[in-house]
């Protein structure tokens, strides 16, 4: 459903029943509202490198913030009747491996004892080996898709599962040369013109070669940007990590894609219950979020710079809606009516652009508000590492 | 001798003066004489000289006569055959040589058979001498009878041998407006014989042939009874007087002793007047909202018409207005219910047995009849409310044989929206209204004709940004046809089409139109044959075309970049042949018999898709597309419906009935809010979606105390079904051209126990029920992602274990009265979010098993006051004031409970419908 038709419950009521004035209550069921602080394990299991993995807790529905990490906890990749390799916690909460290699003929699985001596683990499963891949950027008449081309071994199917970082140079309205600093205009040192902007959607990608004749991908479509779209107006980089599964966490992944976090329109899908892999050994009854897979994974970047793309396409600049306006110096009343621009000015709600040339003995500048001149509200002005 | 005179002077009626002539005393029997031209008196005195022959007979009528008649040695019958035939008298001699002369009509002498052991037939031996006159017309003219004391003679004396037994058949009508009756008992109580009228009116008892006090009892109709002589088979049109106060229970009368000794169990039956005595929120009569009040019916919210009976799903109901399928029952979202109280007639649920005649939904069947109109006079009547507004006239188009009633009902909100201080508000608006139109003719004695008309529409608008329309239009056709007393056939042809629009128009870019529409059509004859008093035989057949167009996206205006969306139509066709059989095995024990067969075919055209066996069907697993032509049969689906059912009266006010039925469900509601929604889908089975099947058990204790004044009844039911609509968890419905990946065929069983106590006479009455009942849903696939719950059985969304009804009326005199009704049920299960995590830095919700919790429990008591203007018959227009406050106590009962996500914060709400006491007036006329 591309617009949501929200039920107007509110206006239901109020249209019909004139006398009922409160219909709609804020009711938070008390098993809603209650803590249910369960572990979340979020990562797998790299065969060949290194295995991060993040764990926290789950947090109350009305919370806001950042959930709370599971600090302190001992995590050990375990081979079945055989040794373990321990985790450590860089950052609170984040537990690295060393630099593995594990065999593929033997099963893993992810052995977590947190700081309460409670116990977790995931079951023993095999290692997949994830295969290479291409991204190739396509030019179709409506945009640019960018499509996955990649080739898993002949023996059996591949479920496939991508997330991917998308990066852009864009620049803002227009490039403020002047800062205002202790009342008064001073030429600007920083780049608040270009910037960078990085993405990674939550969006969960997910797709298998299980209905195809051979174990092959071509241009299977990942990404698609209309012709229009602001992030091909300068240059646009895509990461894509590829990762293979098994049919399991193929259908784990399928299940929380369709389990969307928007509710209470009139169209919802039906509400899921999604559970993983991994199992609470102390109480079998207590569910764990996530699911760690074992696997390899591989990296791709790849640029795409507007020269490459068709010069009819036109981009849209994310800074329609900004208007530029003109200013003069003397704008009066000096200096503290509310009305003055000067004093928006001044708290930077408006930023100066530049001077704009003029017969007149006074000056008169170009301004516009912040939002539409300082690009670091949008993005970063620090040149990714990567960016080339 | 004293019973034989008495008999006799009945039978004569007042116009035969007897004249008792004391005859001699002669053995010989044979006549010899020549009579010219002497005096009819002469001649029987001559008679009665010559023989042991005496007779009867008014002189007043015999004093003109003359015979002219020359006998030798002949026999009494042939002399006066030869005398009395030129004038049309007949005659009659009984075993005592008494001669009775009449004009037209032989008297009866011979009591008929089984006149005193009616259980034996052909007891009495026939000495019958007569000769009719009245051989050569095959029918007597068709009788009116409308008086209780006159004797009625049914058929043909002479044919009224053999047997012993005949069949009586007719239509109960009302008097004044020629209307027919349903659904009232006609019946004799020794031996208790009896039947109902049916739809028509019309009724067909066997009963021995004799003398009988027919008694008949109904809903809105004076007692009466009439009296017979029953000859043979033949036609008695009984004319009753309606009950003209509201406020008299005639109710119970009807009801009296069917709670015991009809066959129909799991059968409610309201009556337009027992409606109206409860309380609803507009004052505007409901008969939704009354249904739900009856044991084992729910919903699962108010504001919702939709109705769960026994455990099934809200489009598990066939809801027929006249043999017309309504596919959405409601208005305004469900908060007034689509049909004009004042041109309905009755309303029949079946919950379980339900007859063969019906198919097609798994749990109950809700037959909706409009009155005829009146045959007689032009009448109308009409109410004024605080939302709404009704009117309703009829009257004769050709008087006793043609008559129409047309009512309309509107609403008023837009008016009420336009003074709100909110200027949203005032954008909004909100209307509906509804049209029936019915014209009964009779074109003879045995052929009918029924025509109505439907229709009923729905505007509503939030704000300025979204508009929902939807609308219901039906017409059906009747033809009801009389072959003889005991078989008669009706040939129905309906037509239905429901559809909707959802506009939204707040953005230019976006604004866009959403369409659906469904339309049937379809014919079916129908033949109720009345074989014998043990077998009363229905069968019949019929076929529906299904054709859906499930649903269109379409952008509004130049300016909306919405591209159009549209699904591809659909179509099905379902027929069915059906047979059953009602046995009378003693008075005690009968059992009904039925077999449904019905059939399916999904048709093309269309592209369906195929998908990889044995792997969850997703778009990721379609592997070809393949193209059937138009009318190409994709799938078929067919299969027997069994019905059976068994009554055994255990005393005169006890009994217990038994029945099984299974249904077949060929069309299936796609709807992701729990309650019947405007934007729920209605989608036909196909090659993936099966048709879904429901088997029912149910055992019924029934007993009646004082006197059939209070009914009480104990139910209990097992139903599974198997193959109804599940959803997958993440289903999309709306707009999917592949909803096969998003539903799954879930299996289901319901049970529970449902009591009842009823009183209907009295100053206070009303009923009382009390329902345990469970509805439980499994989704077991091979499938481990489609499953839910992990394939185990989990609560339905209507599922509400208990139900508690209370419906009281106090009369405190026939002018004025009083109800109040409470209500509890616990509240409906519903999905909670329980927690929310980050996976892969985005957010996710983690929710409980499907439908683990449940929303707070159900309440609410309502109050209303009824007030007749006085009760002389003869005014210019009865009028009645009602006043009502619905949610006395001002419960906030939850509608709904939903989660919005709010600036990054899921916030939960509960949004409850009428969250205060509702006041309403509401003033009817009727002229």
């Amino acid at each position: 459903m591309q617009q949501p038709f929200y039920i107007g419950t509110k206006v239901i009521c109020w249209s019909f029943l004139l006398l009922a004035t409160a219909c709609i209550d804020s009711y938070v069921p008390d098993v809603v509202d209650s803590v249910h602080s369960y572990l979340v394990v979020d990562g797998f299991i790299n065969s060949s490198g290194t295995t991060t993995i993040n764990l926290s807790r789950s947090q109350r529905i009305a919370e806001t913030g950042k959930p709370q990490p599971e600090a302190k906890a001992l995590l050990y990749i375990q081979e079945e009747q055989g040794g373990q390799f321990a985790l450590h916690e860089s950052k609170t909460g984040i537990y690295n491996s060393a630099n593995l290699n594990l065999d593929p003929q033997k099963k893993y699985r992810l052995y977590i004892k947190t700081a309460w001596n409670k116990e977790y683990a995931s079951n023993f499963m095999p290692v997949i080996f994830t295969p290479d891949f291409e991204i190739s950027p396509n030019i179709e008449s409506t945009g640019l898709q960018i499509a996955i081309n990649s080739e898993g071994g002949p023996e059996q199917p591949t479920y496939y599962r991508w997330d991917y970082d998308e990066t852009w140079e864009f620049t803002s309205i227009g490039q403020s040369v002047l800062d205002y600093k202790n009342n008064r205009l001073v030429p600007r040192n920083e780049n608040i013109y270009r910037c960078w902007r990085s993405e990674k959607p939550s969006k969960i990608n997910l797709t298998s070669t299980e209905k195809l004749s051979v174990n092959k991908l071509v241009n299977h479509p990942l990404v698609f940007h209309p012709k229009n779209s602001e992030k091909l107006r300068y240059k646009y980089s895509i990461q894509v990590r590829q990762f293979a599964q098994t049919k399991e966490e193929y259908q784990y992944w399928e299940a929380l894609r369709t389990n969307t976090e928007k509710i209470g329109t009139l169209f919802d899908p039906q509400p899921t219950q999604v559970s993983g892999n991994i199992e609470c050994l102390s109480d079998p009854n207590e569910p764990v979020l996530g699911y760690v897979g074992i696997t390899t994974m591989v990296e791709k970047r790849i640029f795409i710079d507007k020269l490459n793309l068709p010069a009819s396409w036109i981009s849209k600049t994310g800074y329609e809606d900004c208007r530029i306006g003109l200013l003069s110096e003397d704008f009066p009343p000096p200096p503290r009516g509310s009305q003055n621009p000067w004093n928006y000015v001044a708290n930077g709600a408006l930023i100066i652009i530049a001077p704009v040339d003029s017969a007149n003995i006074t000056i008169d500048y170009l301004y516009s508000t912040a939002n539409c001149t300082d690009c670091t509200l949008k993005g970063s002005n620090v040149r990714p590492d990567f960016w080339r | 001798m004293v019973f034989f005179y008495r008999t006799l002077l009945i039978a004569l009626g007042s116009f035969l003066v007897l004249l008792p002539v004391l005859g001699q005393q002669n053995n010989t029997k044979l006549i010899t004489g020549d009579f010219q031209n002497v005096k009819f008196e002469q001649f029987v005195r001559e008679i009665e000289a010559n023989s042991t022959y005496r007779f009867y007979y008014d002189p007043a009528l015999m004093d003109t006569i003359k015979v002219n008649l020359q006998v030798q040695g002949k026999p009494l019958p042939v002399v006066l055959e030869q005398a009395l035939k030129p004038i049309n008298f007949t005659f009659a001699i009984d075993q005592e040589n008494q001669v009775y002369i009449t004009k037209g009509r032989a008297i009866e002498l011979n009591l008929p058979a089984n006149f005193f052991t009616p259980g034996q037939a052909g007891a009495v031996i026939a000495q019958n001498n007569v000769i009719n006159t009245n051989t050569a017309e095959p029918e007597r003219p068709r009788t009116r009878s409308t008086s209780e004391l006159k004797l009625y003679e049914i058929g043909n004396s002479r044919s009224a041998n053999g047997s012993g037994k005949a069949t009586i058949a007719g239509h109960l009508r009302d008097i004044k407006s020629g209307e027919a009756v349903i659904g009232a008992s006609i019946y004799i109580e020794a031996p208790l014989i009896g039947g109902t009228s049916d739809q028509f009116g019309y009724y067909s008892l066997t009963l021995p042939v004799g003398r009988h006090e027919v008694k008949i009892k109904g809903v809105g109709i004076k007692n009466t009874r009439r009296q017979i002589m029953l000859h043979s088979d033949g036609k008695l049109e009984i004319e009753v007087e309606e009950d003209i106060t509201n406020l008299k229970e005639v109710v119970i009368e009807a009801e009296k002793d069917k709670n015991v000794a009809g066959m129909q169990m799991g059968l409610e039956k309201l009556d337009i007047k027992t409606l109206k005595q409860v309380p609803t929120a507009f004052g505007e009569t409901d008969i939704l909202r009354v249904i739900l009040t009856l044991p084992g019916v729910k919903s699962v919210g108010e504001g919702s018409t939709g109705m769960n009976v026994r455990g099934g799903a809200t489009d598990q109901n066939l809801i027929l207005f006249n043999d017309a399928t309504i596919y959405n029952p409601s208005h305004l979202f469900g908060f007034f219910s689509a049909f004009n109280p004042d041109v309905l007639k009755t309303v029949e649920l079946y919950k379980s047995a339900i007859p063969a005649k019906y198919g097609g939904r798994l749990s109950s069947v809700l037959e909706i009849s409009t009155r005829d109109g009146n045959k007689k006079q032009f009448a109308g009547s009409g109410g004024i409310g605080l939302l709404t507004s009704r009117l309703t006239l009829e009257g004769p188009i050709v008087k006793d044989k043609t008559s129409f009633i047309i009512g309309g009902r509107t609403t008023y909100s837009d008016w009420i929206l336009k003074q709100l201080p909110n200027s949203t508000l005032r954008q909004s608006e909100a209307s509906f209204y509804d049209v029936n139109a019915h014209i009964t003719h009779e074109i003879n004695d045995k052929n009918t004709i029924y025509a109505t008309g439907y229709q009923s529409q729905d505007k509503f608008k939030l704000g300025t940004d979204t508009a929902f329309q939807y609308m219901n239009r039906n017409a059906s056709l009747k033809w009801k046809h009389i072959f003889n007393n005991k078989l008669y056939g009706v040939l129905t042809g309906a037509h239905s089409i429901f559809n909707y629009n959802i506009t939204s128009d707040k953005h230019e870019s976006t604004a866009s139109k959403l369409t659906y529409g469904i339309n049937q059509s379809n014919v079916q004859a129908d033949f109720n044959f009345f074989l014998n008093p043990t077998h009363t035989i229905d069968f019949g057949a019929s076929t529906i075309l299904y054709q859906v167009s499930p649903g269109s996206q379409t952008p509004l205006g130049s300016k909306s970049l919405i591209a159009p969306n549209i699904l591809s139509n659909e179509k099905g066709q379902e027929s069915a042949l059906y047979i059953s059989d009602l046995i009378n095995i003693s008075p005690r024990i009968a059992v009904q018999l039925g077999v449904r067969y019905s059939m399916y075919k999904a048709l093309g055209p269309k592209d369906v898709f195929e998908y990889t066996s044995g792997l969850s069907r997703n778009e990721s697993s379609i592997i070809d597309t393949t193209h059937y032509k138009n009318g190409e049969v994709m799938a078929t689906y067919h299969g027997p419906e069994y019905r059976a059912s068994i009554k055994y009266i255990l005393t005169d006010n006890s009994s217990v009935k038994a029945s099984f039925n299974r249904m077949r469900q060929y069309i299936h509601m796609l709807s992701n809010t729990a309650s019947m929604s405007p934007t729920d889908i209605w989608k036909l089975s196909d090659r993936y979606i099966r048709p879904q099947i429901g088997d029912q058990y149910a055992i019924g204790y029934y007993r009646n105390l004082r006197s059939n004044t209070i009914e009480t009844s104990v139910e209990t039911y097992y139903k599974s079904m198997r193959d109804f609509v599940d959803y997958k968890n993440g289903a999309t419905l709306i707009l999917n051209h592949h909803i096969e990946t998003d539903v799954i065929n879930a299996e289901g069983k319901a049970y529970g126990v449902e009591l009842m106590v009823k009183k209907l006479t009295g100053k206070i009455n009303g009923w009382a029920s009390y329902t345990y009942s469970r509805t439980l849903v499994r989704v077991n696939t091979a499938l481990a992602s489609d499953m839910v719950n992990d394939g185990k059985y989990y609560p339905s969304n209507f599922d509400k274990p208990h139900d508690f009804t209370l419906i009281g009326n106090y009369r405190f005199s026939r002018r004025f009265s009083t109800s109040l009704n409470a209500t509890y049920s616990t509240g409906r299960p519903i999905t909670l979010p329980l927690a929310k995590y980050e996976i892969g830095g985005a957010q996710r919700v983690y929710y409980s098993q499907r439908n683990e919790y449940r929303v707070p429990d159900y309440f609410r008591m309502d109050f209303a006051m009824n007030i007749e203007g006085n009760h002389k018959v003869r005014k210019l227009s009865h009028s009645s004031w009602s006043l009502s406050v619905y949610n006395l106590t001002g419960r906030k009962n939850p509608y709904s409970v939903y989660f919005k996500t709010e600036n990054g914060k899921i916030n939960g709400y509960k949004l409850s419908i009428f969250g205060q006491p509702i006041p309403t007036v509401t003033y009817n006329f009727k002229f």
